[in-house]
């Protein structure tokens, strides 16, 4: 098991690894790398929906814990569209308008896997200290307030519709990934090193890197700095992103193989 | 622990009645015990997981003595049949299996998890098996 669990890790890092390479060189080109990022995220996407299909059938139909990545497969699937579309939009070079038909399913496709992890959360029957959450909700609270701050910062100055909208999309992303992240963070601490609790550490991960890839793209956007290849923002964005759908994937691969050591 | 054994065992009338009535009582709270675990692994690792526990558990019960003292094959012979040995034997027996059962469930729940789990076990059991319960210490936080 703890072979197995070295080899993913290590599989996932070699493969953002090469990636990141493949981000600064950029053989081929800009056109060339944009269309491999969005490959790899569908690519990421699907597999995680897949493989999250899979895993519920580990489970006896009914059981909440069946729902639970019954909901994650559903939401990556929707993500997987949503990325879709972006790469056909992007291989034909169309004028993409805000929101799209892709901001709207992602962002409907990603309250499936807020569910997932809330559902999570309550099949376990988290029981822990009062102080604990609140030091968690607290620690939460604060990278919330610093993270928006600097987005407020840079759309307030030029208000109208589009910036209120801006606002409100960062924000429920933002608040989304944080709060699943928060309500993960207990499920993870209520478990500790427990075997089952080894797919939703990637996944936990999976979901804080959404909402730096989620913050940093809407910054980016914004200040006109985000387009694959050209910046570091951009970069962070882009890696965090197939990081973030390769580790979903990574966590219900977990499922998949939990065993017991003998 | 393994060593008492309770005293309506010692103060029956017939000796192989009250023998049996104790290894009844064992191998119903052990079952209870291993079912419950194994119920709440599938819950939450899957059924598979769930598997892995009940065959390992298996294992360990066949390398440490279950056939050669009670006849049954596994312990999935409790299901149809009562073990009808020494009930002091059969309860050392139980719970060194359930020393090990405590030890994989630890490993697939986490010790919080698996604290939880036997709470709820343990207050879920009707009166009289919790009066049982007592006396054997089969199932414990």
């Amino acid at each position: 098991m703890m072979k197995r669990t070295w080899l993913t890790s290590a599989s996932i890092l070699t493969l953002l690894v090469v990636y990141g390479v493949l981000y600064a060189r950029q053989p081929g080109g800009p056109r060339v790398l944009l269309l491999l990022t969005d490959v790899l995220f569908v690519t990421f996407a699907l597999l995680a929906a897949i493989l999250a299909l899979k895993a519920s059938r580990m489970f006896e139909p009914g059981a909440a814990a069946r729902w639970v990545w019954l909901l994650l497969s559903a939401g990556m699937l929707m993500l997987a569209t949503a990325e879709l579309l972006w790469t056909y939009h992007n291989f034909l070079d169309r004028p993409i308008p805000f929101p799209s038909a892709m901001d709207i399913l992602w962002a409907i496709g990603y309250l499936p896997v807020l569910l997932s992890l809330l559902l999570q959360y309550r099949t376990l029957g988290v029981q822990i200290s009062r102080r604990r959450k609140l030091t968690v909700f607290a620690i939460y609270l604060g990278v919330l307030i610093v993270a928006f701050v600097p987005l407020l910062g840079s759309i307030l100055p030029n208000p109208g519709g589009v910036a209120a909208m801006q606002i409100l999309i960062s924000a429920y992303y933002l608040i989304g990934n944080l709060s699943v992240a928060f309500v993960a963070s207990l499920s993870l601490l209520f478990l500790g090193q427990a075997l089952v609790s080894r797919p939703w550490q990637y996944i936990f991960i999976s979901i804080l890197l959404f909402a730096v890839a989620g913050l940093t793209f809407a910054y980016g956007e914004w200040n006109n700095l985000y387009a694959t290849g050209r910046n570091l923002l951009s970069a962070v964005v882009d890696v965090a992103y197939v990081a973030a759908y390769l580790l979903a994937a990574a966590g219900a691969y977990a499922q998949l193989t939990l065993r017991l050591s003998t | 622990m393994s060593g008492t054994l309770p005293s309506n065992i010692d103060k029956s009338a017939d000796p192989t009645v009250a023998n049996q009535a104790a290894c009844s009582d064992l191998t119903l709270l052990f079952t209870l015990l291993i079912t419950g675990l194994a119920g709440a692994i599938a819950r939450t690792g899957g059924k598979p997981l769930a598997d892995q526990f009940e065959q390992q558990l298996n294992r360990f019960a066949t390398q440490h003595g279950w056939s050669v003292l009670t006849g049954l094959t596994d312990l999935n012979d409790l299901k149809q049949r009562v073990p009808s040995v020494d009930a002091k034997i059969l309860l050392s027996v139980y719970l060194s299996y359930i020393r090990y059962a405590r030890m994989l469930a630890g490993q697939a729940l986490g010790e919080q998890m698996l604290k939880s789990v036997l709470l709820t076990l343990l207050n879920r059991l009707p009166p009289h098996l919790a009066d049982l319960n007592r006396r054997y210490k089969i199932i414990f936080p």
